[in-house]
C-alpha cells in the first residue's frame, strides 16, 4: 500500500483517539473474517464451490481493508507515537509485553486458520487464483503492518519483545508471523514479492535421494535467452532418424544395463517400473512397438529433450524456469510428503504423490512425478519457454561420464537450435547443489 | 453495569495520562478529543455458525447504515449516521456484559485498554452494532485528517458494507 511521508496528527490526545479508534477497526474487522473463515470452512466441506468463491473473495476485501486501517491506526508522526501511545501500553499503564497477540479476537482467527489450511491446499483448479489473491490480501496485510511498525518505532523491537529481552525489530516479528500465517491459509509455496524475489536459483537434490541410490547422477543445462518457436528440419530430421534406428535396433528393455538399473532402482523405491515406466525406457518401448514411427515435433526444445534421451538411452527432461519461478526459487529432487499438488501435463485435476514417493518439487508443487515417470503442467516447456533447466540422469557403473557426455550434447544442441546461452553443472552425493543468478 | 464501571475507569486513566503529557501545552478539552463510545462485541467463540443479524432494531439501523454510506459521506449523511448511533445506544443500554467469559487474564487487559465490553445474546446483531460503531468513529476521525490514499479509504468502505451484508443475511446453499 502507498503511504505519504508526512502523517497527520501530531496532537497527542487525537493521536490516542486514533490509536483506540483504530483498533475497534480491527476488532470488528478480525471477527467479520471469523464468520467469513467459517463460512468457507463450511462451503469447502460441504464442496459448494459457488459460497466457497464468494467467501473467498470477501475474505480478501475485509483483508485489504485490514492493511488500510493499519495505516490509518497508525497514522501520525514517531515522536507522537513513542512519546504518547508506546507510553500509554507500558507500565505503570499496562503491564510489561502488552501486544497485539494478546487479543482474543486474533487467537481464534488462527486457530480457525489451522482447520481451514488443510482444505485450502486442495482447492479445485477454478479456485486457486481466487485463493491466490487471498494469499495477496494476506501478505499485503502484513507488509502494511511492518511499514507502519517501521516508520514509528524502525528497529526497536515491539514491546512484547522488549519485555523477553528479544532484539528482534517489530517489522521482523511482523513478517515472521507474516510467513507463519500464509501457511496456514493454505499458501502453497512462499509467496515472493518483487522485494523479496530472490535474484538467485537453486537446483538440489536432497540426500535421501543419494542415499538410495549412490550412484546416481544428474548432468543440469541452463538456458537463457532461448528462442524456441517455429520448427527447424534439420533437428526434426535428426529426431526422426533417431525413432527409425531405435527400431530398426530393438533391446531387451528389462535386460539392457542402461534401462534394467533404472527398473531396478524403481523396484527398490517401491514403484512398479512396468506400470511406472522411466521416461526413457517408455519411450524406448514405445519406438520398438511402433516400428519408428516418429514422435509429434512439439518444439525446438523438446525435440532436443526427446534426441538426447533416444540416443543417450538415459532420462532427460526439463522445467521452464520461469513457471517456476513464479512459485519458489528452488526446484528439488527429494522425497514426497504426500502434501504436494501436481497437475498432470495436459491435464486439469490435481493430484498428491504417494508420501516417499521420488518428485522433482518448486515448493509445494510438484514437476515431475515418480522421479522421472510424469512431467506436470506447471513446468511445461512451450514455444515461448525462454529460461529452461534440462537434467540429464545417470544411474549407474558409468553414470558420471554417461550423464555429463549427454548433458554437453544437449547444451550444444540448445546453443545451435534454440540460440540459448547455456551453463551446466553436475550434481552428484559431494556436490547436491547448483545456483545461479536468474 | 461492570461495562460501564470499565470504560469510565480506563477512560479516565488515558485521560490522565494524555493530561499529564500535556501539562506543559496549555489545558486540553477532554470532551471534544473522545466520543462516548465504547465497542460492544460478542466473544469470538460465539461466532462461529451464528445465526444472521435478526433483532428488528439492529436490521432497521444495518439497512438505513447501508443506504447512508454508498460512498465517502456527505456532511448530511454524518448527521443521519449520528442519528443511527443515538439508536445503538438505546440498544447496548439494554445488553448484559458478560466480562469477556472465557479469557485469560491478558485477552481481558487487552480489551480493557481498546474499551471492548463482550456480551451476549445474537453474535451477529452485536457485529452489526460494533461495526457500524466502529466505522462511525472512523468516519469522524478521518475528516480530522489523514494521509490515506483514496483507494484505501475505499476499501474500508467498502468492507464496512460487505459486512453489514453479509451479518444480516440468511446463509443460503446453493
Amino acid at each position: 500500500m502507498i503511504r505519504d511521508t508526512q502523517q497527520s496528527i501530531s496532537h497527542p490526545l487525537e493521536a490516542l483517539r486514533r490509536w483506540e479508534h483504530g483498533h475497534h477497526l480491527f476488532f470488528v474487522l478480525i471477527q467479520s473474517l471469523i464468520v467469513i473463515h467459517d463460512r468457507l470452512e463450511r462451503a469447502l466441506r460441504n464442496q459448494n464451490w459457488k459460497l466457497a468463491d464468494e467467501a473467498l473473495a470477501n475474505a480478501t476485501e475485509v483483508l485489504w481493508a485490514c492493511s488500510a486501517a493499519f495505516h490509518f491506526t497508525g497514522d501520525f508522526t514517531s515522536e507522537v507515537f513513542n512519546e504518547i501511545v508506546r507510553v500509554s501500553m507500558e507500565p505503570p499503564h499496562e503491564r510489561a509485553g502488552f501486544s497485539g497477540l494478546h487479543s482474543a479476537d486474533h487467537t481464534i482467527l488462527l486457530k480457525n486458520m489451522k482447520q481451514l489450511g488443510a482444505l485450502l491446499e486442495r482447492l479445485p483448479q477454478d479456485l486457486k487464483r481466487r485463493h491466490r489473491a487471498y494469499l495477496w490480501a494476506i501478505d499485503a496485510m502484513y507488509e502494511s503492518h511492518a511499514m507502519v511498525c517501521d516508520i514509528l518505532v524502525g528497529n526497536r523491537p515491539s514491546l512484547k519483545m522488549e519485555a523477553s529481552e528479544n532484539e528482534a525489530s517489530a517489522p521482523e516479528m511482523i513478517r515472521n508471523l507474516k510467513t507463519r500465517t500464509l501457511k496456514l491459509a493454505g499458501n502453497p509455496s512462499p509467496i515472493l514479492t518483487r522485494t523479496q524475489r530472490p535474484s538467485m536459483f537453486t537446483i538440489r537434490i536432497d540426500d535421501s535421494v543419494f542415499k538410495q541410490q549412490p550412484t546416481f547422477r544428474r548432468g543440469i543445462v541452463i538456458a537463457t535467452g532461448m528462442q524456441n518457436q517455429g520448427a527447424n528440419l534439420d533437428l526434426e530430421q535428426m529426431l526422426r532418424i533417431a525413432c527409425l534406428d531405435a527400431a530398426a535396433s530393438p533391446v531387451s528393455l528389462w535386460a539392457h544395463p542402461h534401462f534394467a538399473v533404472w527398473a531396478d532402482a524403481f523396484r527398490s523405491l517401491g514403484v512398479d517400473p512396468k506400470k511406472f515406466a522411466p521416461a526413457h525406457l517408455a519411450l524406448r518401448k514405445r519406438l520398438q512397438q511402433s516400428g519408428g514411427a516418429s514422435l509429434p515435433f512439439i518444439n525446438k526444445a523438446v525435440a532436443v529433450m526427446n534426441l538426447s534421451s533416444i540416443e543417450g538411452m538415459l532420462p532427460v527432461g526439463g522445467d521452464d524456469l520461469t513457471a517456476v519461478a513464479e512459485h519458489a526459487h528452488l526446484l528439488e529432487l527429494k522425497c514426497a510428503t504426500g502434501d504436494e499438488a501436481f497437475v498432470p501435463l495436459g491435464g486439469s485435476d490435481e493430484q498428491h504423490p504417494e508420501p516417499g514417493e521420488v518428485i522433482l518439487a518448486a515448493g509445494g508443487l510438484v514437476c515431475c512425478r515418480r522421479w522421472c515417470w510424469r512431467n506436470g503442467h506447471l513446468s511445461r516447456v512451450t514455444d515461448n519457454t525462454t529460461l529452461l533447466a534440462m537434467n540429464v540422469d545417470g544411474l549407474g557403473p558409468d553414470s558420471e561420464t554417461r550423464a555429463v557426455t549427454i548433458r554437453d550434447r544437449v547444451a550444444a544442441l540448445l546453443r545451435e537450435y534454440c540460440q540459448a546461452n547455456t551453463t551446466t553443472a553436475l550434481l552428484s552425493p559431494e556436490s547436491p547443489e547448483f545456483q545461479f543468478a536468474l | 453495569m461492570h461495562g460501564t464501571i470499565v470504560r469510565v475507569g480506563r477512560r479516565l486513566t488515558l485521560f490522565s495520562l494524555g493530561i499529564h503529557l500535556l501539562a506543559e501545552k496549555g489545558p486540553v478539552d477532554v470532551q471534544t478529543h473522545f466520543r462516548p463510545y465504547c465497542l460492544y462485541l460478542p466473544p469470538p467463540t460465539s461466532l462461529a455458525g451464528a445465526p444472521p443479524a435478526r433483532s428488528p432494531v439492529i436490521r432497521s439501523v444495518a439497512e438505513q447504515f447501508l443506504e447512508l454510506t454508498p460512498v465517502a459521506p456527505s456532511q448530511s449523511a454524518d448527521r443521519d449516521l449520528d442519528a443511527l448511533m443515538r439508536s445503538l445506544d438505546a440498544y447496548l443500554a439494554g445488553l448484559t456484559s458478560i466480562a469477556s467469559t472465557g479469557f485469560n487474564e491478558k485477552q481481558r487487559l487487552y480489551d480493557s485498554h481498546f474499551h471492548i465490553i463482550r456480551a451476549g445474546d445474537n453474535a451477529l446483531d452485536l457485529l452489526v452494532a460494533g461495526t457500524i460503531t466502529a466505522f462511525h468513529s472512523f468516519l469522524n476521525d478521518q475528516r480530522q485528517g489523514n494521509s490515506l490514499q483514496p483507494v484505501e479509504i475505499a476499501h474500508l468502505f467498502s468492507a464496512a458494507q460487505l459486512i453489514v451484508e453479509l451479518l444480516i443475511q440468511e446463509e443460503t446453499q446453493r
